[in-house]
């Protein structure tokens, strides 16, 4: 890791090379250790340590981008020299909004000295206690478990300053029959800032126990049904609609559901998504990578659209104020909510499954893709763990299924309860931990089966 | 380079039984203009050190973006520390097929290169493809136009003798026109979807796509889908576009013929597949028309190289012929457990990850019909292109794709446009109910720049050759409208 005083260092050294009439600098400086295990024994298993620099060049009204993943000061100038040079071939940008104006930030408190220090044998010790569950019914483990520790400096020469050093953990299991079609599946995930806070045991039991329970599912013709859905399921959900519609860039060219829709009503009554920083158990970050403060944005209110996320330039062009929410490198613009949090309701899931005459049980949708973004239908499987509920419980295993449904008309449009408990998700990629709860919905509509 | 070196005697001191370095640097610049301005102008530069070993049995991997000779050792020993924690959880000892000792160097075809060409041009021809898109349609919201260059140098060497440098250019180039209105988006691209058609040639392949001549039709196409009718509910014959091709064979052929997620290594994140070891040269794949082969020798392919990041050559090696699934691609670990040798299909992203089995160009065989013949012969179907949506099941049998385009087919001839276009099937029926592919003059080699797999993702680039080819009794239309 590079630490404080090292990273301003370095950008000091940067800003001095800069002949740009402004400069900005993004610092990254990451562990990503990750542990992956399958066939019940690990095969993989990697750390990498890098650091990444971002220079943004202004000149005049025009900005250029230029990276480098080396710290020395003659990369540093160099970045600081291609970034003025990609600026300075560009037409003037007569909507550039300037660079971040200085702030204060909150103590975000995202260190866990723990994580930071967990090791490959730690790792190997914790992905054991899984294995060994699995071993003891002759069923087959995979996964990975991940632990990172990350620094982030952003700094202008307007005088932004923000420097952050978290940690996270996270960690992923199915446990399976066989691979035979149809077998038996079981899942488990869980995220945390903390990997004190990640209990692999009882993940282990979890998956192993669904696993088991999803043996010789039965087939059902596809159609629309009621169905409970883990807090896994609502997490991709919410992933979705933060891809398709809770960008600023997207609201302001009409490509988004909440384009024209700000306080209409756009799902049940009972749904609230929010992206906050400060959510308990969150790996918290106060800061954009412009050095913008984050806020707290509602983006469903009581299911009415109520707002979407903003950097500072697109923030501009819809004559409104960044919401900090920016990304690194600006590949991305109009910005990205990475701490998105379902209120939670005043159900539990078995009382949601209790209360079905007949639906579908999910524990998790996989590969899930939009099919209409501004319409929100998304088309994916259930996967790990389908079960059929009737006359208020689970009664058999079901063949995984497809589903093409709209997440605001359909799934989150016909809500019907919602869990008092939420579990924190890690999202795809690099997106952050999400809250969910589970849900029950009056619509899902399956539109295949698994063969 | 003294780095290898140096991490491969740290290695074997540090215990390890096989080990590979491999050490990578390289430089990026990307270009867009949206709606006439600069939207997006970035230089990258990286460089960065990965070691791969084996000890005790197991692997062990570690990575440094700071390339000197002492973090060369530290990294080296690091992964030999990680590989003795994987022995802690390990039922069986790594083994490797066997590999010649390769000493070589590799490069890629560049006649014009990208950083000699000045960026001015550039955004002069960006500039103009996106003027013309967003003059084709009044609801043309959005034209986007962008360019991209990579120049990457890979050096690979591994403990048993093999020293082996690449050099890769490759390029990009595309438009893209976003009509908006009554609450719906129409997207077009040319020549493709996910930045075009990337290559690994230079900057005359951007010349060659010619953006400016092509960006009204993408405009006039997306405007037109806005009043489009939506493409029906029903089962008919379906004929995909050659760019809706690359998607289809990437999704339901070239991942399930990864032999380790045959295997099971993938299965908590990529998934399993159906075509089990015992299926080989024993399944029906597809019908008789259906030829498909991974060839990592193709110039200009994205899944084109020298050496995979193991150090086996490159090769060309059939998947499926005459409907029967006959291969697999392998990496030296997944070939031993199968018996044989390894065709060359371990890749790594970057330097930062631990080489996976990846695609390289897999590709449909053309056959003898033309795109004009094959609707010709059709009476009621719909034609699709450009890939818009995609979802397959983990074990890639149920699939679900969406074009950006479609049109009706009635009588044998192309009818009214239709928008929205999805369909959906199980693999080894929807290539069994195959029976027809166009030939050699409509057969294209687009590039992919966007397979996700493994953890930490690696983002990979890889090849697809493909000719539009005719299916019967589709479902098309799938789900609520």
């Amino acid at each position: 890791m590079v630490g404080k005083e090292r990273a301003f260092e370095s950008i000091k050294e940067a800003f001095a090379s800069s002949r740009a009439d402004m400069t900005e600098i993004v610092l990254i400086s990451e562990r990503d250790s990750l542990t992956r295990f399958a066939n019940s024994e690990i095969h993989q298993n990697t750390s990498v340590d890098d650091v990444t620099i971002m220079v943004r060049a202004i000149d005049g009204t025009r900005e250029g981008w230029a990276s480098t993943n080396q710290l020395t000061p003659e990369a540093l100038a160099d970045a600081a020299a291609r970034a003025l040079e990609m600026a300075s071939v560009q037409p003037a940008n007569p909507d550039f909004p300037g660079l971040a104006e200085p702030a204060q930030y909150e103590d975000a408190h995202g260190y866990d000295e723990t994580t930071a220090a967990f090791g490959p044998m730690e790792r190997a010790e914790a992905v054991q206690s899984i294995i060994r569950q699995a071993d003891a019914h002759k069923l087959n483990a995979s996964g990975a478990l991940r632990t990172r520790v990350r620094e982030i400096a952003v700094a202008n020469t307007l005088g932004v300053c923000a420097w952050h050093v978290g940690t996270d953990a996270s960690l992923v299991t199915v446990v399976m029959e066989s691979f035979e079609a149809n077998a038996g599946s079981g899942y488990a995930e869980a995220g945390a800032m903390r990997v004190g806070d990640l209990d692999f045991q009882a993940l282990g039991a979890r998956a192993v126990d669904k696993c088991i329970a999803s043996m010789n599912p039965v087939a059902i013709e596809p159609g629309e049904f009621v169905a409970v859905l883990e807090p896994s399921a609502v997490s991709t959900a919410m992933e979705m609609l933060a891809y398709m519609g809770m960008n600023g860039l997207s609201f302001t060219e009409g490509r988004s559901y909440a384009s024209g829709r700000l306080g209409a009503k756009v799902t049940s009554e009972m749904v609230t998504i929010i992206d906050d920083w400060r959510h308990p158990r969150m790996a918290p970050l106060p800061f954009d990578f412009e050095g913008v403060p984050r806020k707290r944005v509602p983006l469903i209110q009581n299911g009415l659209a109520a707002g979407v996320v903003f950097d500072r330039a697109i923030a501009a062009r819809a004559h409104t104020k960044s919401t900090g929410h920016a990304v690194p490198g600006g590949e991305e613009k109009g910005g990205y909510p990475i701490h998105l949090a379902m209120a939670t309701g005043i159900s539990s899931v078995e009382e949601m499954v209790a209360e079905t005459e007949r639906g579908v049980y999910v524990t998790r949708f996989n590969y899930v893709n939009p099919v209409h973004p501004t319409k929100t239908i998304i088309t994916g499987m259930t996967k790990d763990g389908t079960f059929l509920i009737e006359n208020g419980r689970i009664t058999k295993p079901l063949r995984n299924l497809r589903f093409t449904e709209s997440i605001l008309d359909g799934i989150l449009g016909s809500v019907q309860a919602i869990s008092r408990e939420a579990e924190l998700i890690p999202a795809l990629g690099d997106g952050g931990l999400y809250s969910a709860p589970a849900i029950k919905t009056g619509r899902l509509n399956f539109t295949g089966a698994s063969a | 380079m003294r780095e290898l070196e140096i991490a491969l005697s740290a290695a074997r001191a540090a215990g390890a039984t096989y080990a590979d370095v491999r050490v990578v640097r390289g430089a990026e610049e990307q270009l867009s203009v949206r709606n006439g301005c600069v939207d997006q102008a970035s230089s990258g530069s990286f460089s960065g050190l990965g070691v791969r070993v084996i000890v005790n049995g197991a692997w062990g991997f570690a990575a440094t973006g700071c390339v000197d000779e002492a973090e060369a050792a530290s990294v080296a020993r690091k992964a030999s520390d990680i590989a003795r924690a994987s022995a802690v959880a390990r039922k069986h000892d790594a083994a490797l097929a066997p590999a010649e000792r390769v000493v070589a160097e590799w490069s890629s075809p560049c006649v014009v290169d990208p950083w000699s060409v000045p960026r001015a041009r550039k955004i002069d021809i960006l500039r103009e493809a996106c003027a013309k898109a967003m003059a084709s349609g009044a609801d043309v919201r959005i034209a986007n136009a962008g360019m991209r260059a990579i120049d990457e140098e890979k050096t690979f060497a591994s403990s048993e003798g093999s020293f082996i440098a690449q050099h890769s250019v490759i390029t990009a180039s595309s438009v893209s026109a976003m009509a908006v209105g009554g609450g719906e988006v129409q997207i077009r691209s040319y020549p493709g979807t996910f930045d075009g058609n990337m290559r690994q040639a230079g900057f005359e392949w951007v010349e060659s796509l010619d953006l400016p001549a092509h960006a009204g039709a993408v405009g006039s196409e997306a405007q037109a889908l806005l009043s489009a009718e939506q493409c029906p509910s029903m089962k008919t014959t379906l004929i995909i576009g050659s760019n809706q091709m690359a998607l289809q064979i990437h999704e339901s052929c070239g991942h399930p013929v990864e032999l380790d997620r045959v295997y099971g290594t993938e299965a908590s994140y990529a998934g399993t597949s159906f075509l089990t070891p015992e299926k080989l040269g024993k399944f029906r794949y597809g019908s008789k028309h259906v030829n498909l082969y991974a060839d990592s020798t193709i110039p200009g392919g994205l899944g084109t190289f020298g050496y995979d990041d193991e150090g086996i050559a490159s090769g060309r090696s059939d998947l499926v012929r005459s409907g029967l699934f006959v291969g697999y691609l392998m990496s030296r670990e997944t070939a031993a457990a199968l018996g044989t040798s390894s065709n060359g299909a371990m890749r790594a992203s970057g330097w930062d990850r631990m080489p996976i089995i990846r695609m390289t160009n897999i590709c449909l065989e053309p056959g003898r019909e033309s795109l004009a013949s094959l609707i010709r012969g059709t009476e009621d179907g719909v034609f699709v292109d450009g890939i818009r949506s995609w979802s397959i099941d983990d074990r890639r049998l149920n699939f679900q794709f969406g074009a950006e385009i479609g049109w009706r087919i009635r009588n044998g001839e192309l009818a009214e446009m239709v928008k929205n276009p999805t369909y959906t099937g199980i693999t080894p029926e929807f290539w069994g109910s195959c029976d027809g592919v166009a030939g050699r003059d409509e057969w294209v080699l687009w590039g992919v720049p966007n397979c996700g797999k493994g953890e930490p993702l690696q983002i990979m680039r890889v090849g697809h050759g493909t000719a539009p080819a005719r299916f019967r009794n589709v479902k098309v239309g799938v789900g609520r409208w």
